[in-house]
């Protein structure tokens, strides 16, 4: 019982190799999972990078549009010596700037006026516009005010205003002069501008003639300009409803324009259009960068919306990894289900080789017990009956003057105590066969067979014949001499013929040696094959010939006692064939 | 054979059974010899009879043939044998056991003894004539 608990708890737990299996399955997963996971995060990062690029390109293409319509603006002054304000409305009117350029808010021209020359040039305006005036008030050598605006509506308060007056759009007028490259300006407020919001301008050189670089500032006749506000610039380019990145640009850190930082949905109206981005406040993905935007440098920030972390939290990975995971427990469940099941087919198992064991053990026993009680009660029966024969002799040999009849009652009285006492000695024989299986050795049966020969000599002649292979057995010597004595003294004593023979043979074959024990007799009835070794069973009367019925019980006992096989063979009238088989030691090294 | 032609053998037949008894007088009476028989009906009576008891001195001269049943109320044969060997009488005289048991354990436990031989039961009389002729 000990054992069996001990087992028992053993038993219950899972080995090592089941939690190798889990383990590796779970890593197994996890990688599969970390794999999609970034696989999908890189093409993420990808569209993205892409989309910002565009977004960049998107601006700086624009930009170029507006440059372009800027020199289209100073053709014009470079085609006659003067443009009227009708010219410039026409012209103005003729590229249609709000439909085609949204984003821009208006397309000027800034006179360049000497001091010297101020009275003059106001007085020329003036004859068109009694109110045009130059403002505000400032110390610089030369004016630069804004003369024409169109369309008008909307930047009025443009006309007139002296770009010489602040320093952000001085420098920048001064820088396209000297360079005659287009120039923006750095961030203002546009005057026209009630939002308040960052702005710029942009400036595109005029000169009287087209001069070398060096002759231009004498030559400088003004600039062909555009106001933006941002915000509308922005919605004027980035209309596109499907865009997905923020944008932030600053010029020498002022913020131009931010996107990234409005944490709610920001809809920019601008007439019609209206920019939709939700930005993200800590976003996936973030790109920098400058741009070079016509003599100044804007730094930019691209960052990913919303719309990519709905992306990126894309199903497949995280149903790989709720799958995997399902089925890794589900193989942890199936692990411990199935050390369960063994667990409970190996008890069971146990309990009934146990079971078995114990009633084996206990069936031994009784049948030890019935066999010493066989012998015990046999052997306790003769005594008495050794009395009785005792004094039966007495009286015999005592009472001389006894009649007849009387004698030979007493007679028959000493022949049955004599089957009595052959029929004790038959139980006690038998019984004692699992008592006395002392002796396991080799036998050599040839040996045996000549002893049992030698006593049925008489005068030369000898009913026994021995045949065939000659073999070596193991088993018990006494049992093999009782089974060859019993067999011999059967054939002989039920023998009916004059001359009774007996023949015997051996046969090897791989693990036996099968003796046969052939007879002249009467033969035996099939139908007695099986009876003939049971205990107690004759074929003839009791009388007729001394048999106890013992004698082939106790051979078939002992032969299988000894891992062997008895079997007959016969017809009626024809004699008998006994077969049996014996465990055989072959020894061959001889040979 | 340390015996003259004119002593009487003695012999103590230790045998709980009477007609077993009676059977041993009547094959010694048929043999006619001199012999002086004498019984003991269980082997407490035969240590007594020798003299072996604890309190006593061992001044009674020895049977020349002691026969010893093993089953036997009171003290059996075996036990007895262990008692004579305690006083050093095996040797002394011939002791052969007489018995209805033919068990291989009481053989061999009787031969350790070191007795002089061991009979089945029922005696014959050669088997009485040979011991007999052995003493």
């Amino acid at each position: 019982m000990g054992q069996l608990l001990e087992g028992k708890h053993r038993l219950g737990q899972l080995h090592w190799y089941h939690w190798c299996v889990f383990f590796l399955s779970l890593i197994l997963t996890f990688s599969v999972w970390h794999y999609a996971k970034t696989q999908s995060e890189q093409e993420l990062y990808a569209s993205f990078d892409a989309e910002a690029n565009k977004t960049i390109e998107l601006i700086t293409e624009r930009m170029q549009k507006y440059e372009d319509v800027l020199w289209s603006g100073a053709g014009l002054f470079y085609a006659s010596n003067h443009v009227s304000l009708d010219e410039w409305r026409d012209f103005a009117g003729a590229i249609s700037i709000e439909k085609k350029y949204p984003g821009i808010n208006g397309i000027g021209f800034i006179n360049y006026v000497e001091k010297a020359n101020k009275e003059h040039f106001l007085n020329t305006e003036r004859q068109q516009r009694p109110q045009f005036t130059i403002y505000p008030e400032h110390n610089q050598p030369h004016y630069m005010p804004i003369t024409y605006i169109e369309p008008l509506k909307g930047n009025e308060k443009a006309v007139g205003l002296d770009m010489a007056h602040e320093s952000n759009r001085y420098q920048a007028a001064l820088k396209a002069m000297a360079s005659g490259k287009p120039q923006i300006t750095g961030p203002i407020t546009l005057v026209q501008d009630a939002g308040k919001t960052p702005g710029f301008l942009f400036f595109v050189p005029v000169y009287k003639e087209k001069v070398s670089q060096l002759q231009q500032g004498k030559q400088f006749k003004g600039l062909v300009y555009a106001p933006f506000v941002v915000k509308k610039l922005m919605a004027g380019t980035l209309s596109r409803a499907d865009r997905h990145v923020a944008i932030k640009l600053e010029d020498n850190d002022t913020i131009l324009y931010d996107e990234t930082s409005q944490h709610e949905q920001s809809s920019i109206k601008d007439d019609k259009q209206v920019i939709t981005v939700q930005s993200d406040p800590n976003p996936l993905f973030t790109k920098k960068g400058i741009i070079e935007m016509y003599g100044r440098q804007w730094d930019y920030t691209l960052a990913s919306d919303m719309g990519y972390r709905d992306i990126s939290q894309s199903a497949l990975p995280w149903s790989i990894l709720i799958c995997g995971l399902m089925i890794d427990f589900m193989l942890l469940y199936l692990f411990f289900a199935m050390a369960r099941t063994n667990r409970k087919a190996t008890l069971y198992a146990r309990q009934a080789t146990e079971s078995l064991v114990e009633k084996t053990e206990k069936l031994e026993k009784s049948n030890q017990e019935l066999e010493r009680f066989a012998y015990v009660a046999s052997h306790d029966l003769k005594a008495p009956l050794r009395g009785i024969d005792n004094i039966v002799t007495w009286i015999i040999e005592d009472g001389e003057s006894l009649d007849a009849g009387t004698k030979e009652n007493l007679a028959r009285i000493q022949k049955r105590i004599n089957r009595m006492e052959n029929l004790i000695s038959g139980i006690l024989e038998y019984s004692k066969i699992n008592m006395e299986k002392g002796d396991h050795t080799l036998i050599d049966t040839s040996e045996i067979l000549a002893e049992t020969r030698e006593q049925y000599d008489n005068e030369g002649e000898n009913p026994i014949i021995l045949d065939g292979e000659q073999a070596t057995i193991m088993g018990s010597k006494t049992h093999f001499k009782q089974v060859v004595g019993n067999l011999v003294s059967n054939a002989i004593k039920y023998n009916d013929k004059e001359k009774p023979r007996v023949r015997i043979y051996c046969k090897l074959d791989e693990e036996h040696a099968v003796f046969t024990f052939e007879d002249n007799g009467p033969g035996i009835d099939k139908r007695y094959h099986g009876k003939i070794f049971e205990l107690f069973q004759t074929l003839q009367p009791k009388d007729d010939v001394e048999s106890t019925g013992v004698g082939l019980s106790i051979v078939k006992k002992i032969i299988e006692e000894n891992g062997g096989k008895i079997w007959v063979e016969s017809t009626l009238g024809q004699g008998t064939q006994f077969h049996f088989s014996w465990p055989a030691k072959h020894d061959r090294s001889h040979i | 054979m340390t015996n003259a032609e004119n002593t009487p053998l003695r012999v103590l037949l230790v045998e709980d059974d009477e007609i077993d008894r009676e059977c041993l007088e009547r094959l010694f009476r048929k043999l006619d010899l001199k012999i002086e028989l004498s019984f003991a009906h269980d082997g407490l009576a035969a240590v007594q009879m020798l003299g072996l008891q604890k309190e006593q001195v061992n001044n009674t001269s020895m049977p020349d043939l002691i026969l010893l049943d093993i089953n036997m109320p009171k003290m059996n044969g075996l036990e007895v044998l262990e008692t004579l060997a305690e006083n050093d009488i095996i040797g002394q005289t011939k002791i052969v056991m007489l018995t209805t048991s033919d068990r291989e354990q009481d053989i061999q436990d009787a031969a350790k003894f070191g007795i002089d031989s061991y009979l089945v039961k029922p005696i014959s009389m050669d088997m009485l004539q040979n011991l007999i002729r052995m003493a």
